[in-house]
C-alpha cells in the first residue's frame, strides 16, 4: 500500500476506491492520526479537510468513505481495513429525498403548519445495525446544505446527547465532528436515570411525550427548524416492550419517515403496521459491515466513558468542579419504583399498581454515593416529571454526620436548583 | 502526492473560477482556466513518480497513472481518464474537465432514446468503432490493439511520456481524413490496466452526448461520462479516452505530459470510473457517435439513458430499486456543489460569506482557546424556556463550540484582510509604503497583507471588474482617511 518515498514507520497509505471505506478502530494506546492525501472522504458525512491531520481518541471506531476515491494516511496503532460494499449510496439518496421534502416544506407557506413541516425521520433497528452512525450522516449532510435539522435521541442505553439514561435533542447546524460528537450547546434534556426502559416503560413514555411537545413549541415557533425537520434515533430493543415503545415513538413525535436498518422482520411489522397511515414511509435499509456488534461489557464500558465525557470532556479538555453540600440544600426525588404494596397486603382480586410516575422522597444516606444524579428545571417537586433537567451530579462522598455530600459537578458555582433526580445510573470515576 | 496544481478535487480548488458551462453544477464543467499559471512541471522518473509537465499554453492537465508496481493495484479500481484532444470551436483558454462517470448530464434534446438494456461485461465492440470500454471485470474491448499487461509494463514509462506527443499529432490530425471506421491511433498506457482507446473521429454534426448507461452489474447504473462541452464551446473533432485501474492514482495529482502547444486548445476531460460502473464514452461528434451507439445498442450491449438534467433525480419519494441507484447529484449537492472548503476543518460553502464567516468563527475559538488559562468547564444546560428561545434565534446569533457566554466581539483585524498581490501596484496607494505580501493557502495566490481595494473595503469584490475597484490601499490607511470604516 505504500508509495512514494518511504514513509516513517508508523505511517500506512491506504488507496480508497470510489465507493469504498477505511474501516478503523483506534487502538486502546494512544490517539490515531489520519489525514486525506488527495481525493475527498468523509466519517460519517463530515467531511475531511485536505491534509491536515485529525487525532482520533483511543478505542474511536469510524469508516473513512469516499465517493469519488481518496488516499488515507494513517499514523498510529490500529486496526484498519478497507471495505468496498457499503449501503452508502442508499443513504445518501436516502439524505437526497429528505432534502428535498425540506426545500418543498420551505416553500411552503410557513403558516400551514403541515406543509411547512419538514421530514421528521425515525432510524429504527436492533442493538448495533448502525442507526446513530446513520443519523449522524443524515445531521451531517443536512448541514453541509445549510439545514438545521433538530436530532432527538431516544436511545437511553447508547444516546449520543449527553449521558445514557436520558433523552435528548439538540439543533444541529455544522457537519459533526468525529471527534467532538454530538455538539452540546443546545440540547435539551430530560432524565429517565436507568439505561433499560423496562424498568419504567409509563416514565420512559411521559418523557418522550415531554420532549416532543416542547419540540412541537419549537417547531411551531421556527420556521427554518420546522422545514429541516428531525432525525430521531431510537432504542435497539425491538421486541416486545421495546417495540411497543418504538410504535409509542413513531407516533408521539409524528414521524413520516421510518427507516429501518438492519432487520426485515421488523421493516414489516412497522410496515404493517404503519398502513394505515399514507404519510408515513417505512423504508427498509440495509447495514453496514462496519457495524461492530459490542457485548455487555463494551456497552458498559461505553456508557462509563460517556458521563466521564460529559464532565471530563472526550479528550480531557474540560474540567469538573467538586463541590460540599448540606444534606438540607438539596432534595433528592426518585420517580416511580419505590416499595410496592405486596400482593397479600392488597385486598383481594387487586393487582399491586404502582404508580410508575409518582414521585418519591428520597432519604440522603450511603445508598447515593457513586450515583449521578440529574438536576431538575422543575420549580416545585410535582413539576419534576415534565421538566428538562440543567445536567448532572456526580456524588463522590457522604458525611452522615456532619450531614455533607460531596459531589462532582460540571462547572463551579451553585446548583441551578435544589431538586434532584436520582434513578439507577451509577459510575466508578476511575 | 499533492503537487501545487491539485487536480484530485477541483472541485474545491478551482470551482470558484471557473465558468460552468452549464446550469448544473457537475463535475465535468470544473474547467481549470488557470491550469497554466498552477500547473508545475513534476519530475518524470520511472516507476512511481509522479508525471507532471508544464504545458506551455494549451495546457492539458490531467492526472496520469504514475505507474505503479502492480500488486499495488486494487483489482477493482479503475479510473478512466480521457481527454478530448481538440475542439476547434472552443475558446481559447484551454480548459480541463474533470468528470466522474457517474454523472446525469443535461442532455441536448436530440439525444437519441434509447432503452435501457445492462451491458454485460463483456465488451465487444467492432474494431474500429471509437469506443471506450472498460471495466476491471470485463475484458476490454479494444477498437485498435490491446497490450497485454507485460507489454504494458514495458512501455509505460515511455508511453506515457511519449503519449503527449502522439497525442499532439492526432490533435492536428484532425481532419476529414479522419473519419469513421478509420482505424485511428491508440495510445496504450497505462500502468495497469486494460485501456481503453477511442479512435478520434471526426465530424462537423452537433455533439450528441447521451449518457451512456452501461453497468455490469446492476448495482450501479452508470451514467457513462460521455460530457457534452457546452454546445457553444464547439464540438470536439476527435478524442483519446485513457483508462486506468487504479483510482488512487487519479488522486495523486499527477500532471499528463504536455501537449506541444497549437493553436486549438485541448481539452481534458478526466475522470474516475468505478470497476463495476463500467465505463466511459467521450463525447464525439454526432454522426460517429451515433453509428456507435446504434451498433452497441443492436448488440444489446448498452444501453443510453436519457438522464434528466433535474437537479434532484432522486426526487422526493421513496423507491426501494431507486435507493440502489448512485445518483450524481445527490453527491454533488454535497461537494461540487459547495466549491468553497475549509482547508482548516474540511467544511464546505456555496459562496464566499459564508465561508467568511466561518473562517471568523474558527479564529474567534482559536483565540478564546489560547486566550484561556485553564480548561473551560462544561455548563449547566438550557431550561426548557430558554432552550425555546435559544432555539428560535438560532442562525441568527448562535455560535457553535463553548462560546456562547464568551464570544469575542472584535473587529476584525487588518492583517486578516488581503488582497491578491498585484505587480503594477507594490505600495499603498494612500501612505505610498510598501504592502506585505504572503501566499494564502486558502486562494493559493500571492496576496497584500492587510490590504483592501480602495472602493471595495468589505473585500466583496465578486462581479467587479479589476478595475473598478481601485487602488489598493492599507485597511489601516483606508479606515483612517474615511471617517468611518465599517466591518461588512
Amino acid at each position: 500500500m505504500n508509495s512514494g518515498q518511504a514513509p516513517p514507520p508508523s505511517t500506512r497509505q491506504f488507496k480508497l476506491d470510489k465507493e469504498s471505506e477505511l474501516r478503523v478502530e483506534v487502538g486502546p494506546d494512544g490517539p490515531l492520526r489520519v489525514r486525506l492525501l488527495s481525493g475527498t472522504a468523509e466519517i460519517f458525512g463530515a467531511e475531511l479537510p485536505p491534509e491536515n491531520w485529525l487525532s482520533i481518541p483511543p478505542r474511536l471506531k469510524f469508516a473513512i468513505f469516499t465517493w469519488n476515491g481518496a488516499t488515507i494516511e494513517v499514523d498510529g496503532n490500529s486496526e484498519v481495513y478497507v471495505a468496498d460494499e457499503t449501503p452508502m449510496v442508499s443513504y445518501v439518496n436516502v439524505h437526497a429525498i429528505l432534502h428535498g421534502r425540506r426545500a418543498r416544506a420551505r416553500g411552503a407557506p410557513s403558516d400551514d403548519l403541515d406543509s411547512s413541516q419538514g421530514p421528521r425521520v425515525i432510524v429504527v433497528g436492533p442493538t448495533d445495525s448502525g442507526k446513530s452512525s446513520l443519523c449522524r450522516m443524515l445531521l451531517s449532510w443536512a448541514c453541509k446544505q445549510a439545514w438545521k435539522p433538530t436530532f432527538v435521541d431516544l436511545d437511553i442505553g447508547q444516546g449520543s446527547i449527553s449521558i445514557p439514561g436520558c433523552i435528548a435533542a439538540t439543533p444541529v447546524e455544522m457537519p459533526i465532528d468525529v471527534v467532538e460528537g454530538i455538539p452540546l450547546e443546545m440540547p435539551i434534556v430530560y432524565f429517565y436515570g436507568h439505561t433499560t426502559p423496562s424498568v419504567n416503560a409509563e416514565l420512559y413514555k411521559v418523557l418522550v411525550k415531554e420532549l416532543s411537545r416542547t419540540l412541537e413549541r419549537q417547531f411551531t415557533g421556527n420556521a427554518e427548524s420546522r422545514a429541516a425537520g428531525m432525525v430521531i434515533n431510537t432504542m435497539g430493543w425491538v421486541e416486545g416492550v421495546g417495540y411497543e415503545l418504538l410504535l409509542h415513538s413513531i407516533d408521539t413525535f409524528n414521524a413520516n419517515v421510518v427507516l429501518v436498518l438492519g432487520q426485515e422482520k421488523l421493516w414489516s411489522m412497522l410496515k404493517d403496521v404503519l398502513k394505515s397511515k399514507p404519510n408515513v414511509d417505512v423504508v427498509k435499509l440495509h447495514k453496514s459491515g462496519g457495524v461492530v456488534t459490542r457485548n455487555v461489557k463494551v456497552r458498559q464500558k461505553a456508557r462509563s466513558s460517556a458521563i466521564r465525557e460529559y464532565f471530563y470532556g472526550i479528550t480531557n479538555d474540560l474540567s469538573p468542579h467538586s463541590n460540599i453540600i448540606n444534606f438540607s440544600d438539596i432534595m433528592v426525588y426518585r420517580i416511580g419504583g419505590g416499595p410496592q404494596a405486596p400482593r397479600s397486603a392488597l385486598p383481594i382480586g387487586a393487582e399491586p399498581v404502582a404508580d410508575p410516575t409518582r414521585l418519591v422522597c428520597v432519604n440522603i444516606n450511603r445508598d447515593l454515593l457513586h450515583l449521578v444524579l440529574a438536576v431538575s428545571y422543575a420549580k416545585e417537586p410535582d413539576q419534576i416529571i415534565s421538566s428538562n433537567v440543567a445536567g448532572f451530579i456526580y456524588i463522590t462522598d457522604i458525611d452522615i454526620q456532619r450531614k455533607k455530600i460531596t459531589y462532582l459537578a460540571p462547572c463551579p458555582g451553585e446548583l441551578p436548583s435544589k431538586l434532584l433526580i436520582v434513578g439507577t445510573l451509577t459510575w466508578l470515576e476511575s | 502526492m499533492p503537487s501545487p496544481l491539485c487536480l484530485d478535487d477541483p472541485a474545491f480548488r478551482f470551482e470558484d473560477r471557473i465558468p460552468i458551462g452549464s446550469s448544473q453544477h457537475q463535475d465535468p464543467w470544473k474547467l481549470p482556466y488557470d491550469v497554466p499559471k498552477l500547473s508545475v512541471p513534476l519530475p518524470v522518473s520511472g516507476r512511481e513518480s509522479l508525471i507532471g509537465h508544464r504545458v506551455p499554453e494549451a495546457e492539458v492537465p490531467f492526472r496520469r497513472l504514475p505507474s505503479l508496481n502492480s500488486d499495488s493495484l486494487r483489482v477493482n479500481a479503475s479510473t478512466f481518464e480521457k481527454h478530448l484532444t481538440e475542439r476547434p470551436y472552443s475558446p481559447p483558454a484551454p480548459s480541463a474537465i474533470l468528470a466522474s462517470a457517474h454523472k446525469s448530464q443535461p442532455l441536448p434534446s436530440h439525444l437519441l432514446p434509447l432503452h435501457q438494456k445492462l451491458f454485460q461485461s463483456q465488451f465487444d465492440l467492432e474494431s474500429n468503432k471509437p469506443i471506450v470500454s472498460h471495466g476491471s471485470k470485463s475484458s476490454l474491448v479494444l477498437p485498435l490493439q490491446q497490450y497485454n499487461s507485460a507489454d504494458r509494463k514495458v512501455m509505460d514509462t515511455e508511453e506515457l511520456h511519449r503519449l503527449p506527443y502522439q497525442h499532439s499529432g492526432s490533435v492536428r490530425l484532425n481532419h476529414p481524413n479522419q473519419v469513421q471506421g478509420e482505424a485511428m491511433p491508440i495510445w496504450p498506457h497505462e500502468s495497469h490496466g486494460n485501456l481503453i482507446c477511442s479512435a478520434p473521429v471526426q465530424s462537423s454534426a452537433h455533439l450528441v452526448a447521451p449518457s451512456l448507461n452501461i453497468s455490469q452489474t446492476q448495482e450501479m447504473g452508470i451514467a457513462l461520462g460521455s460530457v457534452l462541452p457546452n454546445s457553444l464551446s464547439g464540438i470536439p473533432p476527435s478524442h483519446v479516452t485513457y483508462k486506468t485501474y487504479d483510482n488512487s492514482l487519479q488522486a495523486l495529482g499527477v500532471n499528463l505530459p504536455p501537449l506541444p502547444p497549437g493553436p486549438p486548445p485541448p481539452s481534458v476531460q478526466i475522470g474516475p470510473a468505478s470497476t463495476n460502473t463500467g465505463s466511459n464514452v467521450s463525447s464525439s461528434p454526432a454522426n460517429a457517435f451515433s453509428g456507435l451507439l446504434s451498433s452497441l445498442m443492436q448488440k444489446g450491449l448498452i444501453s443510453l439513458q436519457q438522464q434528466t438534467s433535474s437537479q434532484d433525480p432522486v426526487g422526493i419519494e421513496f423507491n426501494a430499486d431507486l435507493l440502489k441507484v448512485r445518483h450524481e447529484s445527490a453527491i454533488n449537492a454535497l461537494y461540487t456543489d459547495l466549491p468553497r472548503q475549509c482547508m482548516t476543518c474540511g467544511m464546505r460553502f456555496r459562496c464566499q460569506e459564508e465561508h467568511g464567516n466561518h473562517m471568523d468563527w474558527h479564529v474567534t475559538k482559536n483565540r478564546i482557546s489560547k486566550n484561556r488559562k485553564q480548561k473551560p468547564s462544561r455548563k449547566w444546560f438550557v431550561s426548557a424556556k430558554e432552550w425555546l428561545s435559544g432555539a428560535e434565534t438560532l442562525g441568527t446569533d448562535f455560535v457553535p463550540g463553548f462560546l456562547p457566554t464568551e464570544t469575542v466581539t472584535e473587529k476584525r483585524e487588518d492583517k486578516e484582510l488581503a488582497v491578491p498581490a498585484d505587480e503594477n501596484q507594490n505600495v499603498c496607494a494612500l501612505c505610498a509604503e510598501p504592502f506585505e505580501d504572503f501566499y494564502s493557502d486558502e486562494t493559493e495566490e500571492w496576496m497584500y497583507k492587510g490590504a483592501i481595494y480602495l472602493n471595495a473595503p468589505d473585500g466583496y469584490v465578486e462581479g467587479l471588474d479589476r478595475s473598478q475597484l481601485g487602488p489598493i490601499v492599507h485597511a489601516k490607511c483606508r479606515s483612517e482617511s474615511t471617517k468611518g470604516y465599517e466591518e461588512a
